[in-house]
């Protein structure tokens, strides 16, 4: 405890009343875990050398609709840091400080390419959606999740508008899929995906693992939202045999999207190289018409 | 073009060809590594640093390590060549970062082909499409077959080529190969990996190869010794920077 201790004598701290206050090195090791273990990771028993400063979260807008929870525009900080999010549930839209309402929706997430889509988690954490006119409030900020140590809080509060209105002012929904529920039908042969299409250019990345079906070479996920029409269509990327036995041979595969009666389906098929599964399918490949 | 300005797994220099613009790179480099030098075991993963790149870091893409494997076999010399693909991208505007895989530390000298497009997402909200053109072999005497998945995509920057190969006649499995690839853009030279084949002396790997592009033309020198002998069959998949854009 004696590191914790001399560390804790240059920490800065502040009582409930906001006033200055010092912290013991008890109280740092409590504050510092604290974080850390939210976030998932272990408890750290011996102090860290030393605590250097955590970035603020800077980011370009965020938005809450009926079916949708996001934020936009997040500057990317590498790791250890990751971003911790909190959020209330549907205020009145006369409430001007209802930060004290927000609980944790995220304990720390890695922001995916600037975006911050907790629709999902804040569903599942604050159980009722806001209505339309609500106000939502927002604190964000990094976690140090070497040291456990915080960065200071980004506020906003939002008003719940409707999709349209959303897009209207900018919110676009990006063509990527990693989440989306799975159709029970037919037995799906792909896990861990995760397909983007926003590129910017006519190339779409994947990275997937490849289980494979009935047919040799041939790997399939089943799902129950169709795709959108602008995705359909192939392309060519490579992939990895991760087979218990350590083998690491390569495939050319054919990644395809489509949408059936009654599923929608991401095929992912072996067109040269070896056919070993399980693969890991990664990288960027060209669409073409 | 540039050249990296360190390392931390022993190689030395590293020439880049490059095309750069703020939604992706491409990258075209070849380089040996020996993989049981001190430098190389203690690196978790290799890292390449470089000058400033246009993008602050990639998705995950796949790069050709490849290692070269000749054994005496029923008195023959036979090409046993090996290799796989690392994953790959880049970490920060400058390093570029490839995996250490542990099934190759101690193997000696491998070399790395790089021919790929770290590309960055989140751009908006366009899926593109393009027109791909079906790659067709000009042979005086016609002995190597692609399949139907070969084809390239012309950028004004760079090239993809997709080049699965069906086969070739019997009596030219052994010797070089040299065909034109018909409208292939003529300002990209590069070594290319030549990835497939069975490989039943190095089973953990598949066979591996390294190929020519110049001029419009394909070249390989050699291949794996029972290349045309059943599947898998073998393929290349690069992307090429074009040398008139420089």
């Amino acid at each position: 405890m004696a590191a914790w201790n001399t560390l804790a004598k240059g920490v800065k701290s502040k009582t409930i009343l906001g006033e200055a206050a010092e912290i013991s090195g008890l109280n740092l090791y409590i504050k510092l875990n604290y974080n850390r273990v939210m976030a998932g990771y272990s408890i750290m028993a011996d102090a860290p050398a030393a605590l250097r400063a955590v970035p603020n979260v800077v980011y370009e807008a965020a938005w809450v609709t009926l079916t949708a929870v996001i934020i936009k525009g997040i500057e990317h900080e590498e790791m250890p840091f990751k971003l911790v999010v909190r959020m209330s549930g549907g205020q009145s839209n006369g409430v001007s400080k209802g930060w004290s309402k927000t609980v944790i929706i995220s304990p720390g997430m890695e922001e995916d390419w600037g975006d911050a889509d907790v629709t999902k988690l804040y569903f599942s954490t604050i159980g009722v959606q806001p209505a339309l006119g609500e106000k939502v409030f927002l604190e964000m900020y990094w976690l140090n999740t070497t040291t456990g140590v915080t960065g200071l809080d980004a506020r906003d509060s939002i008003t719940c508008i409707t999709d349209e209105e959303a897009s209207i002012e900018g919110l676009t929904v990006r063509f990527k899929f990693n989440e989306m529920d799975l159709y029970e039908g037919r037995a799906s042969s792909v896990s861990d995906y995760d397909l983007d299409f926003s590129t910017g250019i006519a190339a779409a990345y994947i990275d997937a693992i490849c289980t494979g079906g009935a047919t040799e070479g041939y790997s399939s996920l089943y799902l129950n939202t169709a795709f959108p029409e602008q995705v359909k269509g192939p392309f060519n990327c490579v992939a990895r045999s991760t087979e218990a036995n350590g083998n690491l041979k390569v495939q050319l595969c054919t990644v395809e999207v489509k949408n059936s009666k009654n599923y929608s389906q991401l095929s992912i098929a072996t067109i040269a190289g070896n056919t070993g599964v399980p693969s890991h399918v990664f990288g960027v490949g060209i669409r073409y018409e | 073009m540039f050249v990296s300005t360190s390392n931390n797994f022993g190689a030395g220099q590293i020439q880049f060809k490059d095309y750069q613009c703020s939604l992706y790179v491409v990258l075209n480099a070849k380089f040996t590594v020996n993989t049981s030098s001190p430098a190389y075991l203690a690196a978790s993963r290799m890292e390449i640093k470089v000058p400033d790149l246009s993008i602050g870091r990639s998705v995950e893409v796949p790069v050709a390590i490849r290692f070269a494997d000749r054994r005496t076999i029923s008195g023959q010399e036979v090409n046993c060549d090996g290799g796989t693909v690392l994953i790959s991208k880049v970490a920060d505007k400058n390093t570029i970062v490839i995996e250490r895989h542990r099934l190759f530390d101690n193997q000696g000298e491998m070399t790395i082909i790089i021919s790929a497009m770290y590309a960055t997402l989140n751009n908006g909200n366009n899926p593109q499409k393009v027109q791909r053109t079906m790659l067709q072999l000009q042979q005086e005497n016609p002995y190597l077959y692609m399949s139907d998945s070969a084809y390239f995509v012309a950028d004004q920057h760079w090239v993809f080529l997709c080049m699965g190969f069906s086969h070739c006649l019997y009596d030219y499995k052994n010797l070089p190969w040299e065909a034109t690839l018909k409208d292939f853009p003529t300002d990209v030279t590069a070594d290319v990996a030549f990835i497939g084949g069975v490989n039943a002396y190095n089973p953990q790997v598949c066979g591996m190869g390294e190929a020519h592009i110049e001029n419009g033309v394909f070249t390989m020198q050699e291949r794996m010794y029972n290349f045309c002998e059943g599947s898998p069959k073998p393929f290349v998949f690069a992307f090429l920077v074009r040398d008139t854009q420089e």
